[in-house]
């Protein structure tokens, strides 16, 4: 994300400047009166992909159907018998109640932009003004849609599934690190071991922040339901392994001696690798028919180290020095979510199964 | 029809609006009225808790359109001019992290361009119009701070009450697993309502110690009980998962005196204490009659613990809430 936020020139912020001026280039040539409005309507309603700019255009104009209606009933009955401020002010509490009352939830100050432009700067001509500000803010409106989906398209689809790829690779790198500090007995600063884990909650956050403009993207269709649940499983999936991974830093490193306990670890080892592994293909996202046959060897890897580990669990009870490690506070509770992490895994390679 | 908080925003929107009215009218021809009513409308934030620092953002962002508008309007013009100017505040705004003041910067430039009395646009006008701008930031502030005061431990007794109940639930869950043996429906994990909860539970109580260090935020142990809160989400989470790796009605005809109590020590302003957790030794005995995993009973075991640990804190660090302080009593009526 630093990265991103020191390169001097966006893909975003020059769709966003060239399609607001040239929005009142149009409007100019066009011959409209008032053309400012158009690049507003543009500022409101580009959002960051498709999803996003259809959401804020509808309410844009919706907003500005309710500040024109607004403006129509109390601008005639009102502002002859009270003074300016007073009859904007109770002019503006009206668009905010009933644009709650209509669901807007950001076009309400769309609408009191309006009331306010209208009350002070064009009362003369509501009459005209109101219908050519609609159709100012049409064409904001549907340049922002034609910018974001035809000339540089960006779609909330596309950046989710990048996210889902870096957050599998993350938690890879970052399972396989704490396999090979495991295994060479290393910790660690906690410091930095936070530093990991807020980074790859902070990126579960943004995964399911962009979810509604994803979402937006999506057509009712059998596709869209089958990729809503795909979702909903990648996100169970991230937020477990977040917590797992989590509870896998937090506990000590304890020196595994004696045949059965280091068996134990290195089993744990290996289990957390074929995990990384299957992280790594599942974030590839490649659609080759390969890429599917490979996961799903390594879908039997894992079960192969679930098994493994159960067996190395087992061994550990049967050796009486060994339970006496097991019988500390935090004995055995290693094992048990390296356990965790590989069900996740194949949990979740079973409900995709299940959705087809 | 109404909520309170709408009728209370709308409030607030009309004293700003006939705030910067007047002022406008005051200061010179109502022509510009539409500058700061349009501020108005942009700058005003609904959630109060972080008023100051939006409003300074604004303010830069405002007059960082002004100045690049004027500077660019003095080789170009027009909706070329615009377009030019747009691609120097947009990054511009970004790079400083002014973001959330991108459509007050566009809307100066804009006007600024766009306006029907193109010929007057000089640098006096440019700078009254970025007055008539802040004016409207002004009234907004001022409505934010003089009526309605930031109340920020509202905001965060009612998340801490949100994390209670979330926490409850679950830990109900958990217990409901274990020991009813019938396969009736058992809420299911929901991971990410409590983290969030407990992320903006921190986030707010950073502002809030930010603002007065040695206030009632410190006082209540806020900092501590965020970070409570934090850690019982992880654990009651983990300790659920676990949890339902043990089959349905597990421990149902066992005698778990640690499992019971459990929920209710976070009933608000409880002094519940649960019973001492087993012996690991009992557990593994335990798991072995019954045919569990030992090493799962054991991992269970590690979670409870920390878990109630944890409990235990916050329940002390929450101490001060009940006690019958003046002070405590004066804001719960406001509240």
């Amino acid at each position: 994300m630093s990265a991103k936020a020191q390169s001097l020139l966006t893909r975003a912020d020059l769709r966003l400047a060239l399609t607001a001026g040239l929005s009142a280039g149009l409007v100019i040539t066009l011959g409209l009166p008032d053309p400012v409005y158009a690049p507003l309507a543009v500022a409101a309603a580009l959002g960051g992909t498709v999803g996003a700019s259809r959401t804020m255009g509808i309410q844009r104009m919706k907003g500005t159907l309710l500040g024109g209606l607004i403006l129509v009933i109390l601008h005639p009955s009102m502002s002859s018998v009270l003074p300016m401020p007073i009859g904007v002010a109770l002019a503006l509490a009206c668009a905010r109640l009933f644009g709650d009352a209509l669901g807007l939830n950001s076009g309400y100050k769309v609408a009191m932009v309006v009331v306010a432009m209208g009350w002070t700067a064009h009362a003369s001509q509501l009459g005209t003004w109101i219908p050519l500000r609609l159709l100012v803010t049409l064409i904001g409106v549907l340049l922002s849609w034609l910018a974001v989906a035809r000339f540089w398209p960006s779609r909330a689809l596309d950046q989710r599934q990048q996210l889902c790829g870096r957050l599998g690779t993350g938690f890879a790198e970052a399972l396989r690190q704490r396999a090979l500090q495991l295994e060479q007995c290393e910790e660690e600063p906690a410091s930095s071991r936070v530093g990991r884990r807020n980074a790859l909650l902070a990126m579960l956050f943004q995964l399911q922040n962009q979810r509604p403009e994803a979402e937006a993207e999506l057509e009712g269709d059998q596709l869209g339901v089958r990729l809503r649940r795909l979702w909903d499983l990648q996100e169970q999936l991230f937020s477990e392994l977040i917590g797992s991974y989590r509870t896998l830093l937090r506990l000590p490193m304890v020196p595994m001696t004696g045949p059965s306990l280091s068996g134990l670890l290195a089993v744990e080892v290996a289990g957390l690798r074929a995990l990384s592994d299957w992280l790594d293909l599942l974030s590839q996202q490649s659609q080759e028919s390969t890429a599917a046959w490979r996961r799903r060897q390594q879908r039997a890897k894992i079960l192969e180290m679930l098994a493994a580990l159960e067996a190395a669990e087992a061994a550990v009870f049967d050796d009486p020095e060994a339970n006496a490690v097991l019988m500390g506070s935090t004995g055995g509770r290693r094992a048990v979510a390296c356990q965790q992490l590989l069900n996740t895994a194949i949990r979740f390679e079973a409900d995709l199964d299940a959705i087809g | 029809m109404f909520s309170p908080s709408v009728l209370r925003n709308s409030l607030k929107y009309a004293v700003a609006a006939a705030l910067a009215g007047a002022l406008a009218m005051n200061r010179q021809d109502v022509h510009f009225a539409w500058y700061p009513l349009d501020a108005v409308v942009m700058c005003m934030d609904e959630t109060d808790t972080r008023v100051l620092a939006a409003s300074r953002v604004r303010v830069l962002g405002t007059v960082a359109g002004g100045v690049v508008a004027g500077l660019v309007h003095t080789i170009l013009s027009g909706w070329i001019g615009l377009t030019v100017s747009l691609l120097l505040v947009v990054p511009l705004l970004r790079l400083l992290g002014w973001q959330s003041s991108r459509a007050l910067g566009m809307l100066v430039c804009s006007m600024l361009f766009l306006a029907s009395d193109y010929s007057q646009l000089d640098w006096s006008y440019v700078l009254n119009r970025i007055l008539d701008t802040l004016l409207g930031i002004g009234a907004v502030l001022v409505v934010s701070y003089l009526f309605w005061p930031v109340n920020r431990l509202a905001e965060i007794r009612s998340l801490d009450t949100q994390l209670r109940t979330t926490t409850r639930e679950r830990l109900l869950a958990i217990r409901q697993w274990l020991k009813t043996n019938h396969e009736g429906p058992v809420t299911a994990p929901v991971a990410i309502t409590g983290s969030r909860l407990a992320q903006q539970l921190s986030q707010l109580v950073n502002d809030e110690l930010r603002s007065s260090p040695l206030g009632p935020g410190h006082r209540q142990h806020w900092r501590q009980r965020g970070l409570l809160w934090e850690r019982i989400n992880h654990h009651s989470l983990q300790l659920q998962r676990l949890v339902r790796m043990l089959p349905q009605g597990a421990l149902a005809g066992a005698d778990t005196p640690w499992l019971e109590g459990m929920p209710e020590m976070l009933a608000s302003g409880s002094q519940a204490v649960v019973s001492p957790l087993a012996k690991r030794q009992n557990l593994v005995r335990l798991a072995t009659e019954l045919g569990l995993a030992p090493l799962l009973l054991l991992a269970v075991d590690d979670e409870l613990q920390r878990l109630v640990r944890s409990l235990y804190s916050l329940a002390l660090a929450s101490r001060r809430d009940v006690l019958p302080l003046p002070e405590a009593k004066e804001r719960g009526r406001k509240v």
